[in-house]
């Protein structure tokens, strides 16, 4: 390994740490403070880093900002996180539901595939209550999704209570009254 | 880094110096404007060699919101602009305030602990020893 390959290494290392840090703490500081604030201190706090890190290396300066939620809710006016968060809401909901995706379209395109192997036409099964179609015709081959009942709708619902929970949006009624 | 001669080598208690941080912080605003790492650089150079960055942002952030602090952004060569801070007039008044409150406040302290002697360093008990 040379000495290029091991200087670009390192940047990456340093870039990585910085931004997992500021990622996690732009997710907790959205708790604490307003849309407004929350930009200008990210982008302070990144500066501060940047100066830091050059002087005395990236791990220092992340040590000395103590941990993100920590830091955090020391902005917040009262010292308490008190707001939704929703882009932490969004980001579960949005896993969960690419999760959901890509098992839904393995368990298809098994039965693609089933249907491919013994040389049936069609056939039709249930993937969490989703009716699920596979039809595989001289004219080609094809997949279907059927939400005929209400139970199909459970992982839409278990997606949603999920993201409630954990960008604990229940925050928008509470900090009203 | 070195202290100055006159800074006692006593570690300094967390919630004191989190009582004093602001006045700290508006008396150094008040000799220059600083951006936030470079403020934290000059508190450590005056003795508060251990003091954490992450104790400082949100202090500044707090008295800028209490309108003690006035900031702009300065271009910088090596990134996105820089935050700079400096004194507002509410803030030297609350700087004059504090002042005189601490000043007050070392008066009682001094009459109260008397004539009571101050531990040489090497007489002190060394940090994490157990008491017997």
């Amino acid at each position: 390994m040379n000495t290029h390959t091991t200087e670009v290494r390192s940047t990456f290392a340093v870039w990585r740490r910085r931004e997992s840090y500021l990622f996690r703490f732009d997710l907790a500081l959205e708790e604490a403070v307003t849309t407004r604030e929350r930009r200008s201190i990210l982008r302070e706090i990144r500066d501060n880093i940047e100066v830091d890190a050059a002087a005395r290396g990236i791990d220092a300066a992340l040590d000395s900002l103590g941990s993100p939620r920590a830091l955090a809710r020391s902005f917040a006016e009262d010292g308490r996180s008190n707001r939704p968060s929703w882009v932490r809401a969004i980001y579960w909901f949005t896993g969960l539901l690419l999760l959901w995706w890509t098992l839904a379209f393995a368990f298809t395109a098994g039965m693609l595939s089933a249907l491919m192997d013994n040389g049936a036409e069609s056939a039709e099964s249930y993937f969490l209550g989703l009716l699920v179609s596979a039809f595989n015709r001289d004219s080609g081959i094809g997949i279907g999704w059927e939400a005929s009942s209400v139970v199909a709708y459970i992982p839409l619902m278990f997606m949603v209570i999920a993201a409630i929970i954990a960008g604990r949006l229940w925050r928008v009624l509470t900090r009203r009254r | 880094m070195k202290q100055p001669p006159s800074t006692p080598e006593v570690q300094q208690d967390a919630q004191s110096l989190r009582g004093v941080l602001p006045m700290l912080i508006l008396s150094q605003l008040h000799l220059a404007e600083s951006y936030g790492y470079e403020l934290v650089v000059r508190l450590q150079n005056i003795g508060l060699g251990d003091l954490a960055t992450g104790t400082v942002y949100p202090v500044l952030s707090r008295l800028e919101q209490e309108g003690s602090l006035t900031s702009h952004l300065v271009a910088s060569t090596a990134g996105p602009a820089r935050k700079y801070y400096a004194l507002s007039p509410a803030g030297e008044k609350a700087l004059m305030l504090a002042t005189a409150r601490w000043h007050s406040l070392i008066a009682i302290v001094h009459t109260g602990l008397g004539a009571i002697p101050t531990a040489e360093p090497d007489e002190r008990e060394p940090a994490g020893e157990e008491q017997k």
